[in-house]
């Protein structure tokens, strides 16, 4: 017992102790940042509070003080499992460590327990923090009795011994998850970018969903009873939870009931957990990783290939083994053609009724255009803008592109289409969206959507991604920037990468604004005459963009293919 | 036959206040090992760039196996495998990975990678690495499947710059040992070291370089032959030069001090600049003009 107390006390040592003394400067950014999370925290108890009151009646039909406490502890145990499970995982994996701890005259067992042990009490620290100045409002707001106040260590005590318990039962599988991704860049970023397109889908959802309701608010009326029976319900289902909200009743025997029921339940929950990491516990931390040596033999000889097939697989490799890489070349891919779709869906529906009421739906067609363009051009840049470090991402290894007999313009137009391929299946995506009817039986755009319009996003979403990309290759072969740390990744953007997405989003914004409001300015006649100017000039952008694009695009395409080679020439590693 | 020729190189760069390279020219030939030495800053990192044609230079050729590295890149470029001082390779690649894209580049054959890249890898212990990737290998290990990929080609020259650096005594004893091996099978290396000893055993033939210029070439064989010692005269040479050297830069910085004073910082910079940039220019003039009676 005594060694595990010491493991403890040397955990928490680790955690706390500063490695040494920092400057007056990073103190004072240090307590500006502390302060400031303060004030968010005050204010977000504030409005806690504020909300806890509305819950409160004094007619007990309508009281729902019990059920906010009990999503209020829901809420918070769903918060610390999400943060458990990662630092559990993180706690208990020793690689970092084992070496210095298995010198040590100490068994696995004992380090489990310090490791365990160490955990509850920080999660019961994260619960103190987090949730005490939120149990106060709520007994404030609530009118509670000294005696709820009496039970709130207990509830601070207890409260994470669900969390832990969940954590603890997926622990194994999320380590042996992790351990598996570690190697596969690409599919961490493919995990990465499905939790946030999802994100994103119910995010947009949301808030398609309330201005669907404030555009239909007739049968947007709270049907008050009915909600409040189907709150308690969905109350009742949380018994553990229920139990930590009767310390609030104010009734001893339910109180002294719970309270029992509390700790038996807690208990077996806590002992069961430490039965169940424990179990896993050696066989998955303790035990040496394999180095997975595998001898030479033919195998590891290939086909020959083309060179340009070789340089092509080695900077696509280069690429989808770095999850940094993989995941901003591909966001966009994913995010672009649902951006399009939900901010079309949410200015078409917004705009809709209005039309509808003057009679000028087809106007709404000119809406969608402007949207998709605004969209389209703002996010292009984002992803074209990786192209800006198509030179610099080669790092140490940019003698590697010099000394191999393979002609410059051939590795560059190589670099180009990698970053080309997701950006035209952004594009294309894109489009297609505007094809997929909003509600089949309300909405659908390419009623309203030109097919030259249509085409002409399509157009002017290749030539500016052509433009982005080899101008931002240019830029970067002129002066290449060997920003990098740690593993030799980019870890920010080059000064090349933000030129291209702060001109591009600007453009982007002026000319999708200009194209929204040209859409209808057969509308505006009677608006004043500085409105209808920027209408007309609206309704000329279309034009003048499709040039510009197009002009930029062989520009772009031209400086690189004629100046990129000597400049490639010029570099000096 | 002369494998590499490099003839007045010269290469001052951009916005420096020193040239480089002055007046370069030396030749190695078939079979040989030719080391290149000189202390720091001598001008050996630059001279290499250019013969590899990673950074290009103010005037002078270099020939590869009669290629020159400005006009006939591409087949100039065929004829030699480099390893770098940096053991920069690609991280992210498996070792096998990494050579059978460097064999693809250089488009050699099945047959020929397989047997190169068994023999290789057995030579320089690396079979059991192979499948990993590169990112997890230690220093020595970089180094070493960077020297299998310059050679999975069989270059006829085959150029290192400092190969010996950060390596364990083992992989400097192979690294030797197949330098030996492969001049003997009628190829040629070139490699810059800061080790006199592994030079004096190793080489046939070596210059010094210092300040940018070619101050002694030496034949090893002769030196071996007759018992002189190449570290003492190496340290002889260098010491006059470097005192001669930093002579000049003092010169040159008071020079810049007086320009400042009058016309400030960094105009008196750009002037020193120009003026560096000028004597390059009369310097190349004066070689160009200047006629070999060999050549004639």
């Amino acid at each position: 017992m005594k060694t595990i107390w010491t493991l403890i006390k040397l955990q928490f040592k680790a955690r706390v102790a500063l490695k040494k003394q920092p400057s007056l400067q990073k103190k004072i950014k240090f307590g500006i940042i502390v302060a400031s999370l303060f004030a968010l925290f005050g204010l977000f108890v504030f409005v806690y509070w504020l909300l806890a009151n509305q819950f409160v009646s004094d007619n007990p039909l309508l009281d729902l003080r019990r059920e906010f406490l009990i999503f209020t502890i829901l809420g918070f145990q769903v918060l610390q499992t999400v943060f458990l499970i990662p630092n559990m995982v993180k706690s208990l994996d020793i690689n970092n460590e084992r070496e210095l701890l298995l010198k040590l005259p100490i068994t696995h067992k004992q380090i489990f327990a310090s490791k365990m042990i160490t955990g509850y009490l920080g999660e019961i620290l994260f619960a103190t923090i987090i949730m005490l100045p939120i149990l106060i409002a709520y007994g404030l707001a609530s009118s509670m009795s000294w005696g709820f106040y009496l039970f709130v260590p207990i509830i601070l005590i207890f409260l994470p011994a669900i969390p832990f318990f969940i954590s603890s039962l997926v622990l194994y599988p999320v380590t042996k998850a992790v351990q598996f991704m570690k190697s596969r860049a690409l599919l961490t970023s493919v995990s990465y970018l499905v939790g946030l397109v999802v994100a994103i889908y119910l995010y947009m959802q949301a808030i398609h969903t309330v201005m669907a309701g404030i555009m239909d608010s007739g049968n947007f009326r709270l049907q008050l009873e009915d909600n409040i029976y189907r709150i308690r319900e969905v109350g009742r289902m949380f018994f553990p939870q229920g139990l930590f909200a009767n310390m609030g009743s104010g009734e001893p025997l339910t109180i002294l009931w719970s309270f029992f029921v509390l700790i038996g339940i807690c208990g077996a929950l806590l002992a069961i957990s430490y039965f169940i990491a424990g179990a896993n516990y050696k066989k998955t931390y303790m035990n040496e990783t394999s180095g997975g040596y595998r001898s030479i033999s033919r195998s590891h000889v290939s086909n020959p290939r083309s060179p340009l097939y070789a340089t092509f697989k080695k900077d696509t490799l280069n690429i989808l083994r770095s999850s940094n890489y993989t995941f901003q070349l591909l966001l966009m891919v994913v995010i672009t053609p649902m951006l399009v779709f939900f901010v079309n869906r949410i200015a078409f529906f917004s705009s809709y009724q209005e039309f509808r009421n003057m009679g000028e739906l087809d106007q709404a067609g000119g809406i969608a255009f402007g949207v998709s363009l605004f969209v389209l051009l703002i996010l292009l840049p984002l992803v074209s803008s990786f192209a800006a470090s198509n030179i610099t991402r080669e790092g140490p290894n940019i003698y590697h592109t010099k000394i191999i007999p393979q002609s410059y313009i051939r590795q560059l137009f190589v670099k180009i289409v990698i970053v080309m391929i997701p950006i035209i299946l952004a594009v294309v995506a894109s489009v297609l969206m505007l094809r997929i009817p909003f509600q089949p039986d309300i909405l659908a755009p390419p009623q309203y959507l030109h097919g030259w319009d249509v085409w002409y996003l399509l157009l002017v979403g290749l030539f500016m991604a052509v433009g982005y990309v080899c101008i931002g290759t240019y830029f970067d072969l002129r002066n290449p920037l060997c920003n990098q740390l740690g593993d030799g990744e980019l870890v920010k953007p080059t000064k090349h990468v933000n030129n291209i997405m702060g001109i591009g989003i600007v453009i982007g914004a002026v000319v999708g604004i200009l194209a929204m409001i040209g859409g209808f300015a057969d509308l505006l006649t009677f608006a004043p005459q500085w409105i209808r100017t920027i209408a007309i000039m609206g309704e000329h952008i279309k034009t003048v963009f499709f040039v510009f694009a197009g002009i930029f695009a062989v520009v772009s395409v031209l400086l690189l293919a004629i100046d990129g080679v000597r400049q490639y020439k010029k570099l000096e590693q | 036959m002369a494998i590499l020729k490099v003839k007045n190189l010269f290469k001052h760069y951009k916005n420096s206040k020193y040239i480089s390279t002055r007046n370069i020219t030396f030749q190695v030939n078939e079979g040989e090992i030719f080391g290149f030495l000189g202390i720091n800053g001598a001008g050996k990192s630059t001279t290499i760039k250019c013969i590899t044609g990673i950074i290009p230079f103010s005037s002078g050729t270099i020939e590869i196996c009669g290629h020159d590295i400005n006009s006939d890149a591409y087949n100039a470029k065929r004829n030699f495998g480099f390893v770098p001082d940096n053991h920069a390779v690609y991280d992210k690649l498996t070792g096998s990975e990494y050579i059978n894209y460097m064999a693809d580049i250089y488009k050699v054959s099945k047959e020929d990678r397989a047997e190169r890249f068994l023999h290789l890898a057995k030579i320089f212990n690396m079979e059991h690495a192979i499948s990993n990737q590169i990112m997890s290998y230690s220093h020595g290990m970089k180094q070493k499947i960077s020297i299998i990929g310059a050679l999975i080609h069989a270059p006829k020259l085959w150029i290192l710059d400092e190969p010996m650096v950060g390596l364990d005594p083992q992989s400097i004893f192979q690294v030797k040992n197949y330098m030996r091996e492969y001049a003997k099978a009628g190829n040629s290396v070139f490699f810059s070291s800061h080790n006199l000893d592994t030079v004096e055993r190793l080489c046939d033939r070596a210059i010094i370089v210092h300040g940018g210029r070619v101050i002694r070439e030496v034949d090893l064989n002769e030196y071996r032959k007759s018992g002189r010692n190449l570290e003492e005269e190496f340290i002889e040479l260098t010491k006059n030069a470097t005192i001669e050297q930093n002579k000049q830069r003092a010169e040159l910085k008071v020079k810049e001090e007086k320009l400042a004073e009058q016309h400030g910082k960094v105009k008196a910079s750009k002037m020193i600049i120009k003026e560096i940039m000028d004597e390059v220019s009369a310097e190349i003039q004066n070689v160009s003009e200047y006629k070999n009676p060999e050549e004639n």
